[in-house]
């Protein structure tokens, strides 16, 4: 799944393989480094799990950045419908609708531009618009469609799509906040009563412990707010 | 068409917005009105330019899908009003729990000397460390500042300052108690 989002961006996957793994890798061995003397084994068991986690915060960036794409298309796709319709109706022409076409989404606005390229290149837009990945949204994907088709009482958009990724992104935040609550809460506590019982009262042990703190809150944070960013504007 | 921008857009503080209902009510047509508002280069100029384009070939028509766009426009204008109250209240949250953290590490940093006699292991007992109950704010700052992260940069700040504040009075107040015990 995440694999599939690396090709829509375009990045290698093998690339993006090395470097998912070398920032596991680089991530377990500074957690092993920073702690090994104060917990022993137990830092082993715990660099491999900050080592996973921050693989797969890496690897599903492009994901994340992908759906925030699609709910910034679907938040954009009533007033690109409206915008669509004034322009076919007053030009009566899809190519100079394609040309006057625009989105504040950057890869959408990216692919508008493409489009605009071609048509003034001679080329029917609906090359661009009909097999990309760039548009996320099924209801912008419509709407583009529509538009190369000249089809103007298709032109509408209920909001439908973006009401549902709304709910989505809501249900999710509303699950992970607590937790994140719970992690910031305990982590500081349980590190403190460690320190107290296995009599790590020097400043560099403390300092240690402190790291690993902020690398287990930095990996929590990145993975509770990733709703919090789609949703706000 | 006229009544509806100016119901719209009087309570607006953006100034072309509230100059373009100001206009209407004064007496002016809309066409002539709505040219502050035309200036600009986005979806709010090309709906506007719509609806008006729209009434002047087919009013009825227009006013249908004016009437959809508004409720739909207002209906988000709703739901992000809802998120603005449920975020203070997770903003609320998020400050006493920083406040209890604060309060709860320092009892357990002036509990220290007594949490390092306890016998774990089978090991040799070793001699009881030499705390500074106020080390332990190391571990409440991140926390803190983590907590109010989630919500925005100045309110990590926010946070970091409860938290630290709440530290301070309770091991200022509790480790001297623990200590004469």
């Amino acid at each position: 799944m995440k694999a599939s989002s690396w090709a829509a961006l375009g990045l290698s996957p093998a690339r993006m393989t090395v470097l998912v793994a070398s920032v596991g890798v680089a991530a377990a061995t500074g957690i092993l480094v920073a702690t090994f003397a104060i917990l022993g084994a137990v830092s082993v068991l715990l660099a491999a799990a900050v080592g996973v986690a921050a693989s797969y915060a890496v690897a599903g960036f492009p994901k994340r950045s992908l759906d925030r794409s699609a709910l910034m298309q679907a938040r954009e796709a009533p007033a690109l419908a409206a915008s669509a319709a004034v322009y076919l109706q007053s030009t009566g022409s899809r190519a100079k609708t394609v040309l006057m076409l625009h989105s504040d989404e950057p890869r959408l606005d990216a692919l508008i531009e493409r489009a605009r390229r071609y048509t003034l290149l001679g080329v029917d837009a609906s090359a661009v618009f009909g097999d990309t990945d760039d548009v996320r949204a099924d209801s912008t994907a419509a709407i583009l469609s529509s538009v190369v088709r000249a089809q103007g009482e298709r032109l509408a958009d209920g909001g439908e799509e973006l009401e549902g990724m709304v709910r989505a992104s809501l249900a999710a935040e509303e699950t992970k906040f607590p937790v994140f609550l719970t992690i910031s809460f305990f982590i500081p506590i349980m590190l403190m009563l460690l320190a107290a019982v296995g009599h790590h009262d020097d400043p560099a042990s403390i300092g240690s412990l402190a790291v690993l703190e902020i690398v287990i809150l930095d990996l929590a944070l990145s993975f509770a707010s990733t709703e919090r960013k789609r949703l706000s504007p | 068409m006229a009544a509806s921008i100016v119901e719209t857009f009087r309570e607006s503080r953006i100034p072309a917005e509230l100059a373009t209902a100001r206009s209407i009510l004064l007496g002016r047509p809309v066409e002539d009105s709505v040219g502050s508002m035309m200036s600009g280069d986005g979806h709010s100029r090309d709906l506007l330019l719509y609806l008006v384009e729209q009434a002047k070939m087919d009013a009825p028509e227009a006013s249908r899908r004016a009437e959809r766009l508004a409720v739909l426009f207002e209906h988000w204008v709703r739901a992000k009003a809802d998120r603005l109250v449920d975020q203070r209240i997770m903003e609320s949250r998020s400050i006493m729990v920083s406040a209890i953290l604060g309060g709860v590490t320092a009892m357990v940093a002036a509990l220290a000397p007594v949490l390092s006699t306890f016998q774990l292991t089978l090991t040799q007992q070793q001699a009881p460390p030499v705390y500074s109950q106020y080390l332990g704010i190391l571990f409440v700052v991140p926390g803190a500042f983590f907590l109010g992260m989630f919500f925005s940069s100045r309110r990590a700040l926010f946070n970091v300052a409860v938290s630290g504040a709440a530290y301070m009075l309770v091991v200022y107040f509790f480790a001297p108690l623990v200590l004469a015990i």
